[in-house]
């Protein structure tokens, strides 16, 4: 069990990096991400939102659905901490 | 716990300080647009002028202004403001939530075109900037409260 385990990992891990050979390099201007939508959000960004910095541009103005449920997550997991230290049976400091 | 720097030169530095951190902190709000910085990174700026007072003078001596609660209330609020900025862009006549270009129909006067975007994004990293320095202020609270004697 545990050889055939190897050999499943030994062949899942040639499987990756095969696969990785076909990525695109780091920073290339040819691959997906750069030719899809951000050559827009780059040349419009100003035109469209009157943000000069391009990232403030995509989080809060074409990407604010997804910051805001971010702003979301931030607040769910700081009230469940909270609620998870609650000082019910705690005082401050004297 | 009690006076954990009982030094008079971090508390007065902690009480100067404060003061011109808030000051930055509002800075990188407003000027997220143009440089870096935005909302998550003034609230964590701002949350630490609160938590320095804090730390130089104890929990409670240093309590002054926020309290737990009101800092618990402000996270909350923050979202409410990002939530009912994108409702209220909807409702007054933007094509979908979170479109800020229905702004422009607010009963005040309001720039209109893409400037008007502008004034609905800073609105939303204002929020983001109120519950990220809720919650820290709240998990700072929470984890220094310590228990109580004998329970």
């Amino acid at each position: 069990m545990k050889w055939s385990a190897l050999v499943g990992l030994v062949f899942a891990g040639a499987l990756m990096v095969y696969g990785a050979a076909e990525l695109p390099s780091f920073g290339s201007a040819t691959s997906p991400p750069s030719t899809h939508v951000s050559p827009r959000y780059l040349e419009r960004a100003w035109d469209e939102t009157r943000a000069e910095n391009q990232v403030t541009a995509v989080i809060v103005d074409y990407r604010s659905f997804d910051t805001l449920f971010e702003t979301a997550v931030i607040l769910i997991a700081g009230l469940a901490t909270a609620l998870v230290l609650w000082p019910d049976h705690r005082e401050r400091e004297p | 716990m009690t006076g954990v720097y009982d030094s008079l030169i971090v508390r007065f530095a902690a009480r100067v300080q404060a003061p011109l951190l808030q000051l930055y902190a509002l800075y990188v709000l407003f000027h997220g647009h143009y440089s870096p910085g935005g909302g998550f990174q003034a609230g964590a700026a701002l949350a630490g002028s609160y938590l320095m007072p804090r730390v130089a003078e104890g929990a409670v001596a240093g309590n002054r202004g926020l309290t737990t609660r009101g800092a618990t209330v402000l996270a909350v609020c923050g979202v409410l403001v990002y939530g009912l900025t994108g409702l209220l862009s909807l409702l007054l006549g933007g094509t979908a939530f979170l479109d800020y270009s229905g702004l422009a129909n607010l009963p005040w006067p309001m720039p209109h075109g893409p400037a008007v975007r502008a004034i609905g994004s800073l609105t939303v990293e204002i929020g983001v900037a109120m519950t990220v320095m809720g919650v820290m202020i709240t998990l700072y609270d929470d984890l220094v409260a310590r228990p109580r004697e004998g329970a």
